[in-house]
């Protein structure tokens, strides 16, 4: 096995919606895209990140003692504040604190321990024809480990899924789908300009990269990331659906905004830049339904 | 529409998905009536009882017994209401007969419905019937003579809460040949007795004792039919003075049915039924809070729907309907607790165990439309009774598998699964039964499989294990009542190693283990000599055989045995101990003994760092072997006891019926950190509340090895998901497969709790809990109780959307 490390902020097993059957999911951290409704913050910077559950906290400052990089801070009332240039993550005071809110997310973890917890749901992936979902984060940000994983996974007999978000270069990407069974393919933004404005990046290389990957006949869900006012409009889902059409047409699974993600913000010190949206009322989720079966695709919620 | 092809279960399409369950009017109605109705209790088998035993002289006891039947089925206030189906075991809808011959809770009044309404002046009597039996009890008799042979007090260990027993309550759990009935009519059956009855050469002295038995057998059964003529004369009355004729032609059907049947073999499905129901509920009086199991009722019933469909009496929809009506004659039936059986809040757990899918004699799958038509009824109706198993299996088809997932949604936890594979492996190895026998099992209690209606489960008791760690590490003392109860095996300073606590430990544990045992064997013995069923008995092979009755080895097969409680807790606690004191070194084992007795108050580190101990259901093998030994420990010693009828055939169950609540209010802090007085952990093999922090595969491979299951005939295995886990086929699927991996892994019995908002909201109050409770939603999967309050209301909002 190859002797490789890698940053994983979880591994989810009995994973039901991500890919076929029953599945292990291997989160793993870093992304290229800042996303401005993203859900999972913690898994944008590779590196470990301290989560502060403030409204866990007992106030009992055990934590602030035992950080050695003095990075907590006694406020005038009792509250404590993380200082993000001084904390490293290192999980000390995660240890100490009895009230469990203090998390670290994100773990350097072999190429090996990663396998050892996937293969243990083996039977479960075959009564199921499950097997291994990669995200992340972006799971390509890390491309020699998760070359590492995913070829390990395929010596198991596994079936492999990648999640990816598409930003990527070729060259890393391509060696990578060698491996993978089926890719989950975001879709985020048609229009090249508002992509850039929700997500930091341009989506030329990633639909570039959605055409190669299905060139190559490999299964692909395309998955729409649908966030109220930011393209959700008609002209958005026509714009989603022709892209679709101009792939051949994979069949596409909805992913609506949901606000669940928004106290990790507070508990990593970030702000969070989409406080006005509210989630998609029903009559709305079956009007783009709607919309996206009437070009003949298959769309499921 | 009416059908005369016979469909083949693949056919079977129309009640996959039932949205939005539709009940008829008057199943409505009667659901409605149910949760409304009061309980009270009837003192009219109390009054029965006393009167025949005033009466009895010196006749032999299975006279007696049978005559008190007789007495009450011939005298009892009957009522017909809108249910069709009738019969009751008291004059009121959910009234309870208490049962002052076996047990003092004729004065306490709880029942398994909660606390009793009883008449004034029927208090009196019943009062007066209380004082005739005292000494008579079955729990009285017990007592003496446990006393006389260990010179100890029975009720001091229950008082602390080191047992719950059966002493003074059902002598087992019984399945009744009630295919037998349908198929021969009591009247066949009384000429089985008849027959033995005239094999007897009476003067010697082993057929002169079958006398009585057959005798008595006669003297019931025809009780039975005349108490269901009864109500076919009380139909008859009513029927004339109704006006409304469609009011009239039911009563009249009621009448000719109540006439036919249990008497004579049934037509058709609806008398199938109604035979299968006086058959039943006569059970449930004859005997104190028993637990009968209507076992392979979709089996034996089978012939009349098919021949009913063929020449279109009956409607898929009538069958359905007709089910419902029958879910809430199970429900309906109401038992009177001891008071230590009520305090463990076991409510409205009656046990009349139901199965479906399951194998046939050939070994083949026995899934029939019945079982689908079943399932829709208690999809539509959602009663807590009966207790539906799913009899699992390899074979069975995707299409039932998708049925049981779908009722599974709905809430209840029904249907359960139970692996068919170990059921008859179990079977074979146990009671050297035929290969169709064993094929063919039912199962009865919890989910204990059996020989179906050829048993005597006998339920002993129920051994509190974390009790017996507390008493262990107290040198045998209680801490609070200062009572020397177990043995002296050496104060705790005196514990250097690991091993020196776990050997005080096997000590208390089989001197437990045996003193549980010797009271099991004394109650079963006076239940046999005091309080013989000739009643159940004729239903139940080999008794009109061999003249004797189920206790007294008529019975096929058998065998008593007890149930461990508390086997998970004490596994944590002992890893907790061998991790933080004598692995990790962190505290002293006298710093240990400090904070547990003082409930952990001044020492939370300490209680820390016994919380971040390995636990349980995680999928590691530091606690996970713990917890095998112990129930290899138990069963080790439990088999080194023959049952009371001198037979090899004793085996424990790993079953807790409800005693987790109960038990935990009699034990103070344990090393797995768990505060006093709170609740043990559900189940046998399920992880305790919080502790299993890596999904539910991890639990599953945990859970898996566990205990021996061809050894224990049952285990009780609760998972928890969020409706989102179940809500589409393909998430439906996904569940099964877990099902299939389960089995395939070696596990029996595996139960789905559907979370509830109502769930959630306990969780919030009680985060200690439900620590583990992971809610998976559109992505997005964290710990409930970690979230913000304002969260975890969002959170709710779309659990309550699941279920709209």
């Amino acid at each position: 096995m190859d002797q490789i490390n890698g940053y994983v902020f979880d591994i989810q097993r009995y994973s039901i919606h991500d890919g076929p059957g029953i599945r292990s999911t291997v989160f793993l951290k870093g992304c290229p895209l800042t996303c401005v409704w993203c859900s999972n913050p913690e898994s944008q910077k590779q590196v470990p990140q301290l989560l502060y559950l403030k409204h866990l906290c007992s106030r009992c400052h055990k934590c602030v003692d035992i950080c050695p990089n003095k990075a907590i801070r006694v406020l005038p009332e009792g509250d404590l504040e993380v200082d993000r240039d001084l904390c490293v993550g290192c999980g000390f005071c995660v240890d100490i604190c009895p009230a469990e809110a203090r998390q670290v997310s994100g773990k350097l973890m072999s190429v090996e321990e990663v396998i050892d917890i996937v293969k243990r749901d083996a039977l479960f992936y075959k009564n199921s024809d499950g097997g291994v979902t990669f995200s992340g984060g972006e799971a390509t940000a890390q491309p020699e480990f998760l070359l590492a994983l995913l070829r390990e996974c395929k010596k198991l007999g596994f079936h492999t899924t990648l999640d990816t978000c598409g930003f990527v270069k070729w060259d890393i990407l391509e060696p990578v789908l060698e491996y993978v069974d089926l890719v989950l393919f975001d879709v985020k933004q048609t229009n090249p300009k508002k992509h850039q404005q929700y997500t930091g990046v341009s989506n030329k290389l990633i639909f570039e990269n959605a055409k190669r990957i299905l060139s190559q006949n490999i299964p692909v869900i395309l998955r729409a990331v649908l966030i109220p006012g930011c393209n959700d409009s008609d002209e958005d889902i026509r714009a989603l659906a022709e892209f679709a059409l101009e792939l051949g047409g994979p069949e596409i699974n909805l992913m609506l905004y949901h606000k669940l993600g928004i106290k990790k913000y507070e508990s990593l010190g970030m702000k969070y830049k989409l406080e006005n949206a509210e989630p998609f009322a029903d009559e709305k989720i079956e009007h783009i339904k709607e919309q996206i079966l009437s070009y003949g695709l298959n769309v499921k919620v | 529409m009416k059908t005369s092809a016979l469909r083949k279960v693949d056919e079977i399409e129309s009640y996959q998905i039932a949205e939005k369950p539709v009940l008829t009017e008057r199943v409505e109605r009667l659901k409605e009536d149910f949760i409304n109705t009061g309980i009270k209790t009837s003192v009219e088998r109390a009054k029965a009882l006393y009167d025949v035993y005033l009466e009895a002289g010196g006749e032999p006891i299975v006279i007696t017994r049978a005559k008190v039947l007789d007495k009450y089925l011939r005298n009892m206030t009957l009522y017909i209401d809108d249910n069709p189906i009738v019969g009751s075991l008291a004059k009121y809808p959910r009234g309870v007969n208490p049962f002052p011959d076996y047990n003092e809770a004729a004065n306490k009044l709880f029942s398994s419905f909660g606390d009793m309404d009883v008449d004034p002046k029927e208090k009196e009597l019943l009062k007066q019937v209380d004082v005739y039996f005292r000494g008579k009890k079955q729990v009285d008799i017990v007592n003496k003579i446990f006393h006389e042979l260990t010179g100890l007090d029975r009720q001091e260990y229950i008082n602390h809460g080191v047992w719950i027993d059966i002493v003074g309550v059902c002598l087992g759990l019984i399945n009744l040949d009630y295919g037998k009935v349908m198929n021969i009519g009591l009247s066949g059956v009384i000429k089985e007795a008849e027959e033995g009855l005239s094999r007897l050469d009476v003067t010697y002295h082993e057929d002169f004792k079958k006398r009585d038995f057959y005798i008595a057998v006669i003297i019931t059964l025809k009780a039975v039919i005349a108490w269901a003529k009864r109500y076919a004369s009380l139909a008859e009355e009513m029927a004339k003075n109704e006006k409304n004729a469609e009011k009239k032609s039911y009563l009249e059907k009621i009448a000719n049915t109540c006439r036919w049947v249990p008497e004579n073999p049934a037509r058709t499905l609806y008398e199938a039924v109604q035979s299968f129901w006086f058959v039943h509920a006569a059970a449930w009086i004859e005997q104190a809070q028993g637990a009968i199991a209507p076992g392979r009722f979709t089996k034996y019933t089978y012939q009349f729907y098919k021949n009913d469909i063929e020449s279109g009496r009956i409607t898929d929809e009538e069958v359905i309907e007709l089910f419902e009506l029958l879910c809430i004659k199970f429900s309906e039936i109401g038992i009177q607790y001891s008071t230590e059986v009520y305090a463990t809040g076991a409510q409205q757990h009656t046990a009349q165990t139901f199965l479906i899918g399951g194998l046939n004699e050939y070994g083949e799958d026995a899934t029939n439309e019945l079982d689908f038509l079943w399932l829709e009824a208690e999809k539509r109706v959602r009663m807590v009774q009966p207790s539906t198993v799913c009899a699992w299996h390899n074979k069975m088809s995707e299409k039932f598998l998708l049925k049981c997932a779908d009722t599974i949604k709905m809430g209840l936890g029904k249907p359960a699964f139970i692996n068919s594979h170990t059921a008859v492996k179990r079977n074979l190895d146990r009671w050297n039964c035929t290969e169709a026998e064993a094929n063919a099992f039912t199962i009865i209690g919890c989910s204990q499989s059996a020989v179906a209606h050829s048993m005597d489960n006998v339920w002993g008791g129920l051994l509190n294990y974390a009790k017996i760690l507390q008493l262990t590490l107290n040198n045998g003392k209680d801490p609070k009542s200062g009572k020397q109860l177990g043995l002296q095996t050496g104060d705790i300073d005196s514990f250097k190693t690991y091993e020196d606590l776990e050997s005080a430990l096997s000590k208390q544990f089989r001197h437990f283990t045996k003193l549980l045992r010797t009271v099991s064997r004394v109650s079963e013995n006076v239940h046999a000599v005091y309080f013989p069923t000739p009643y159940s008995s004729a239903l139940v092979d080999d008794c009109l055989k061999t003249g004797k009755h189920v206790l007294d080895g008529g019975a096929k097969y058998g065998g008593d045995a007890d149930c461990l409680a508390g086997a998970v807790d004490v596994s944590n606690s002992l890893a907790a101990v061998k991790k933080v004191v004598f692995d990790d070194k962190k505290i002293t084992i006298s710093e240990l003994y400090k904070a547990l007795k003082d409930n952990f108050v001044g020492h939370e580190e300490t209680q820390r760092l016994l919380l971040a101990a390995p636990k349980y259901g995680n999928e590691d093998d530091y606690v996970d072997q713990i917890v095998r030994k112990s129930y290899d420990e138990f069963y080790d010693e439990e088999s080194m006891h023959k049952s009371f009828l001198g037979k090899d055939d004793g085996r424990p169950w790993g079953v807790v019926v409800a005693g987790h609540s109960w038990f935990g209010m009699h034990v103070g802090a344990q090393p797995n950190g768990r505060a006093a007085g709170n609740a043990l952990t559900d189940g046998s093999i399920s992880a305790t509340p919080g502790t299993d922090r890596k999904g539910p595969t991890a639990l599953i491979h945990s859970a898996s090895k566990a205990m021996d299951n061809t050894k224990y005939s049952g285990n009780i295995f609760n998972m928890k998901f969020h409706p989102t886990a179940v809500s589409t086929e393909d998430d439906q699927k996904k569940l099964l497969s877990l099902v299939k991996t389960f089995m395939d892994l070696g596990g029996y019995h595996i139960q789905f709790n559907i979370v509830s908002s109502k769930l959630l909201r306990e969780a919030q109050l009680n985060p200690d809990q439900y620590r583990n409770l992971v809610v998976r939603v559109a992505g997005f999967s964290a710990f409930f109780v970690q979230l913000d309050k304002k969260l975890q209301e969002e959170i709710i909002a779309r659990t309550e959307q699941c279920f709209a």
